[in-house]
């Protein structure tokens, strides 16, 4: 066994031992536990018995060894990236739902003092309001392909 | 000439964090009456603020304060919730840094009023008022978005606008951060909303607050991927 073979099956007993432990103090589901777990295993099994994996370097056309565990853990990076930002954008979405609604619970709906600026009201005795100017002065733009309600 | 129903209920909704330097003077020079304007009130959204903020806002305005902060497009959608559970058919969404001046809001809501627009858009003059990178910022997104969606502002990243209570169901974006101001002109234009364009004053009490130019590639990110996707 090679310097670098004895480090990669330490470090992979040293991962399998923390997956394990995070799996105790219900950090990790079971069923992360068991694809981490998968993972330390082959890469133990790849670098205790490089020679006999090379049967599969042939069917898929992978010229060396290492070109096919590098090729092999870019796509689980990626894949175990892609499922991430899918969590994180769950929960954002979450707590932003979450922050709002306990925000405007709290706010309740009784107006608070001097918050409402002015108030007019235009009934029995009051002045008419005044026409209401035209803003023939100002751009107008229609964006879109729908006209406005 | 269009007359429409007078009666208007304005919301002046105002994200805050960390404002308490120049939150009450902004909240106290709003102005008392507008024209088509039955009632005006300020919705001042506390976006986690963890200075005085809140205790400014209190008895001057509405108050709504989001335990955590989340940024500014999500402050800006509490507020304007919050004005709609009020029963407001008009909002107006200005920064609380003094940045904008309230006395340009008569003149912002009024197409609103008059029934001529659905959505006002302020726009600042890109002169020596404004900081150099500010200035540079603003110009090369305003240009990117005509360049990426057709559509061309004076000012995309102009803060102050105001918009119907019907023209936010169609504006209502999902931005969380400083790219609220860009959504919001992507879902105008793809929602067939009536937008005008209203100049005002520039403004810059600190040169440093606000966005940054990581917030401008940002936004910049963000346009392309709006550009992408079918942002409805």
């Amino acid at each position: 066994m090679t310097a670098i073979q004895l480090l990669a099956v330490l470090g992979s007993l040293l991962m399998a031992y923390v997956t394990y432990t995070a799996l105790r103090r219900r950090e990790l589901h079971l069923a992360e536990s068991v694809v981490w777990m998968v993972v330390w295993v082959v890469l133990m099994v790849v670098s205790l018995f490089p020679d006999r994996l090379r049967a599969l370097i042939a069917p898929l056309a992978v010229a060396r060894l290492l070109d096919l565990v590098m090729i092999a853990g870019i796509f689980f990076l990626a894949v175990f990236v892609f499922a991430l930002n899918r969590s994180l954008r769950r929960l954002e979405n979450r707590i932003e739902r979450l922050v709002r609604e306990l925000a405007l619970a709290s706010a309740g709906d009784a107006p608070g003092q001097s918050q409402v600026r002015a108030e007019h009201r235009v009934g029995e005795g009051a002045e008419s309001p005044k026409e209401p100017a035209v803003a023939e002065d100002l751009p107008l733009r229609e964006l879109g392909r729908q006209q406005a309600e | 000439m269009v007359l429409v129903d007078m009666g208007h209920r304005l919301a002046v909704v105002m994200p805050a964090r960390n404002e308490e330097a120049h939150l009450e003077q902004v909240l106290r020079s709003l102005p008392d009456e507008i024209d088509g304007c039955d009632s005006i009130e300020a919705v001042v959204v506390d976006d986690g603020s963890t200075d005085a903020t809140a205790s400014v806002a209190e008895g001057l305005a509405a108050l709504v304060r989001h335990a955590i902060s989340l940024g500014k497009g999500a402050a800006l959608r509490t507020g304007c919730e919050a004005a709609i559970r009020r029963g407001c058919t008009l909002m107006a969404v200005m920064d609380a840094d003094g940045q904008h001046e309230p006395g340009d809001l008569p003149r912002l809501v009024r197409p609103l009023v008059t029934g001529d627009a659905d959505l006002v858009v302020a726009y600042r003059s890109f002169d020596h008022q404004m900081p150099p990178a500010m200035r540079l910022g603003n110009w090369a997104l305003s240009n990117a978005f005509g360049a990426l969606f057709g559509e061309r502002f004076r000012d995309t990243q102009c803060g102050l606008r105001a918009f119907t209570r019907a023209a936010y169901d169609r504006l209502r974006w999902r931005s969380l951060d400083y790219s609220v101001e860009t959504e919001m002109l992507i879902r105008a234009a793809r929602g067939g909303v009536r937008v005008t364009e209203v100049p005002i004053a520039t403004v810059y009490h600190d040169q440093y607050k606000g966005t940054t130019v990581l917030d401008g590639f940002g936004i910049f990110a963000n346009m392309l991927r709006w550009r992408l996707a079918d942002v409805r």
